[in-house]
């Protein structure tokens, strides 16, 4: 490894109306190592790597390239001295197929000098670009009906086809399943051996250990240090990262569970899941594990009323029930928390308070006259019992940070008076520090004798957190494991079919 | 088995082929004129203005924006043509005169747009109503003759036997088509409705993209002013009241959408001729004027929740497989 900084940064402030996003950051990255930026949400994190990528401009501060003072008033400018990253944000433009995506504004050329794009060129060479990492994938589809993972994926081939001399990746494995995550970590393997500079984005630690060399920890816009991440424990940098230290990652209180809540009889939906038998009682947490296309979604879409049921039987209460709209399992008790909250949990530009009514308005205010004070009163209920962090119940939850915008979708369902409630990926996008809140929260109404079902891809998750796991693989529940039966091997063997007492049904 | 992929075959066909179909069944028992070679190329005549508008406006729809205002630009550029020529310049500077006052109307669409940050409804139905403005006063309200030959040539004159603006059309669909498929221009535009951060992050100037697009939007609709102004023989600001209407009718006809990039000029095209067959049809048939506008606001409403409904049936079944 070479001493040599290849990009630093000075003493970056970066001031956004109302709040100091970075206040004096240093940081650099040298040819040949994995540089991990950690912190949690709302750190600057992404600040800073759209700093380093000429996104947007530091307000004081300075950016050295080989040594020489350098100024990022572009992406293109970063784009001339070799810096290439991968955004958090979706920046792929859906309509256009994969390879016009790889290419995007710089797309090969028929004739030099014309503007004329030369399309076989563009599907040749995109074809090359995702072999390298194993995928096979039509470039001639747009990427919208890809999945998330592999719209990721073309993410990251997208920068790597510009051959970037630094490479920024905030969160790149936030959407992926395990298997592309490891063919990711290979590749940027590869790629730090060749020399290239990476700044990796990331709060899950585990994953950090694998590929970091150094780890710098930023908190509320400010840095806390820099260490190498074998010279620290875990808890070492949860501590630097939230300023205490969390002791228990997976809160388990006593747990009785009791009568049966809903069950599954050999339940198939429409191009989901087959032949479904599955169980939760009230007073214990389900798990569903398995890869993204795995079915779990589709599992729980069907239990909800969203997608139309084939066959086979769902009761709830022990009563036979035939989901067909939302509506009606609102009624029932059953409450779904997407895993997108942003685009189906929450109204963003809505304040605290409206949003933990919005679907309980008619049981608050049944003559359909509806009084602001008696909604704020009830939001700072849940405020003080979810322990949301908001200066006011008045405040746009757009403004709130990931954990508490959960806890407010979770204040909207219990307000229903939901007794069977769903997690979609509760704590995708959340920070560490939020992570345990909501998890502590999850055991709590547990306990209280709500019935939980929490899918989720983060698989010490779905070992902390559950009573009973369910595994599927390719729209079948192929195995269930009781807490404590059950470790990573396991489930993970089985989530890929490799596993044993496996059912598969050849096709 | 056959039978059955047939019937699918025949599903996916969008209902306003059907409609053209239905159209021109009607017509040819009702209106016996309807089905004349110099009927047909009437059809063809009409609509070659219409195709060259409403592909501008179909390439602001992909961008997530919408032009208001080509009808009033097209009355002002057959306007300025008109006054040019009274004024005793030649024809070559009078149409270019034409031409750059409808582009410099289109530019200023796309600035209020995409510097100011006006939403396009209102940006485009502000200019379109300047430029209206600009052409009453300048007229004084009247209609101006314009008898230059070289204009009237380009709608009664024909090369090879094919009429001139039908030519005319066909060469600007054809620049356009490039324009927008063969190029990176192109592929910008497209993107730009899409996700204009990602164009930005790849070091794309996307407001000046935006503003060319309503430009080149101007600029088609002064080409089809041009035209207008060629077969009344005049100019005239109200020339060309509720083009606006029939270029984003036959935009969405087409099956380009504002929310999901679908689309594009190609698909206008069939908007087009929906829309030009359908009022040829009424005029041969003998429909008055009156009646005239709302049946078109009917079938072409009718056509497009036809069309919302045929969509939403063939992707459910797509996802289905």
């Amino acid at each position: 490894m070479s001493s040599q900084p290849i990009l630093e940064a000075r003493g970056i402030v970066k001031q956004f109306p109302g709040v100091r996003a970075l206040d004096g950051v240093n940081f650099d990255v040298r040819p040949g190592e994995v540089h991990v930026l950690i912190g949690e949400n709302g750190a600057g994190k992404s600040t800073l790597s759209k700093i380093l990528m000429g996104v947007i401009a530091a307000d004081e501060g300075e950016i050295l390239f080989e040594g020489r003072p350098i100024r990022l008033r572009s992406p293109l400018d970063a784009r001339q001295h070799g810096i290439g990253g991968v955004y958090q944000e979706f920046m792929l433009v859906p309509w256009l197929n994969v390879a016009q995506n790889i290419f995007l504004n710089r797309e090969p050329r028929r004739w030099k000098g014309l503007p004329f794009v030369d399309h076989r060129r563009m599907h040749e060479e995109s074809r090359e670009i995702l072999s390298a990492f194993g995928l096979e994938v039509d470039t001639r589809l747009p990427v919208k009906h890809l999945d998330t993972a592999l719209q990721q994926m073309v993410e990251i081939s997208k920068v790597l086809s510009t051959s970037p001399r630094v490479l920024v990746l905030d969160e790149p494995t936030a959407m992926l399943t395990d298997r592309e995550v490891s063919r990711l970590f290979e590749r940027i393997e590869e790629l730090r051996r060749q020399g290239v500079a990476i700044v990796y984005i990331s709060h899950r630690l585990q994953e950090i250990r694998k590929i970091g060399d150094r780890v710098t920890v930023l908190r509320d816009g400010r840095y806390v240090g820099t260490v190498n991440i074998r010279d620290v424990s875990d808890d070492q940098l949860v501590e630097m990262m939230v300023g205490r230290s969390i002791s228990q990652m997976y809160p388990r209180s006593r747990r009785a569970p009791g009568a049966e809540a809903l069950r599954l009889q050999g339940f198939s939906v429409k191009g989901g899941p087959q032949e479904a038998d599955f169980v939760v009682r009230y007073g214990e947490i389900v798990g569903l594990a398995g890869l993204v296309g795995a079915g779990r979604t589709e599992l729980v879409r069907g239990i909800f009323g969203i997608d139309p049921i084939q066959k086979g039987e769902l009761l709830i209460d022990g009563r036979k029930v035939t989901p067909r709209s939302p509506n009606q399992m609102i009624q029932l008790g059953v409450g779904l928390l997407s895993e997108d909250r942003k685009r189906f949990g929450l109204a963003l530009k809505s304040p605290v308070h409206w949003n933990t009514v919005m679907a309980s308005l008619r049981r608050h205010f049944p003559r359909g006259v509806v009084r602001e004070r008696k909604v704020q009163s009830i939001a700072r209920e849940y405020v003080e019992k979810l322990r949301i962090v908001t200066p006011s119940v008045l405040r746009q939850v757009r403004y709130l940070s990931g954990g508490n915008q959960q806890k407010v979708v979770m204040a909207k369902w219990l307000d229903t008076k939901a007794k069977i409630l769903i997690f979609d990926e509760p704590t995708r996008g959340i920070d560490v520090g939020a992570k345990a809140e909501v998890h502590a929260l999850m055991d709590q109404l547990a306990q209280e004798g709500n019935a939980i079902i929490m899918i989720s891809s983060d698989l010490p998750e779905v070992l902390g957190m559950s009573d009973r796991i369910y595994v599927l693989f390719q729209k079948r529940i192929v195995g269930e494991f009781k807490h404590g039966e059950a470790n990573q091997e396991k489930i993970a063997s089985l989530m890929l079919g490799i596993g044993t007492g496996v059912k598969t049904n050849a096709s | 088995m056959q039978v059955k992929t047939l019937l699918g075959q025949w599903r996916q066909i969008p209902p306003a082929i059907w409609i053209v179909v239905l159209m021109c069944l009607i017509y040819g028992k009702v209106a016996p004129g309807f089905f004349t070679l110099s009927n047909l190329t009437n059809v063809a005549m009409q609509a070659a203005p219409l195709l060259i508008v409403a592909v501008g406006v179909t390439t602001v729809i992909l961008t997530e924006g919408i032009d208001l205002s080509v009808g009033f630009i097209m009355g002002l550029v057959s306007v300025v043509v008109s006054l040019l020529l009274k004024a005793g310049l030649g024809i070559w500077w009078a149409m270019l005169g034409g031409l750059g006052a409808g582009f410099l109307c289109g530019l200023t669409n796309g600035v209020m747009v995409a510097s100011v940050g006006l939403p396009p409804f209102i940006a485009t139905l502000g200019v379109g109503s300047m430029a209206y403005g600009v052409g009453l006063v300048l007229t004084e309200g009247q209609s101006i003759q314009a008898l230059d030959p070289v204009l009237l040539f380009l709608t009664n004159g024909s090369l090879a036997g094919v009429n001139m603006s039908i030519i005319l059309a066909a060469a600007v669909f054809g620049i356009c088509w490039l324009l927008m498929y063969e190029t990176a221009f192109g592929r910008n535009v497209i993107s730009l409705g899409g996700n204009p951060e990602a164009l930005r992050v790849v070091g794309v100037n996307t407001r000046r993209v935006s503003i060319l697009v309503y430009g080149v939007s101007g600029l088609l609709a002064a080409v089809a002013g041009l035209l207008v102004a060629s077969r009344t023989g005049s100019g005239y600001a109200a020339a060309a009241m509720g083009w606006d209407f029939d270029a984003i009718g036959a935009t969405i006809i087409g099956g380009t959408s504002f929310e999901e990039g679908k689309g594009g000029i190609g698909k206008t095209v069939l908007g087009v001729l929906l829309i030009s067959i359908l009022r040829n049809g009424l005029n041969v048939a003998g429909v008055h004027n009156m009646y005239q506008f709302a049946l078109i606001g009917l079938v072409v409403l009718g056509t497009i929740v036809l069309d919302v409904r045929f969509r939403q049936t063939v992707e459910g079944g797509l996802k289905a497989q």
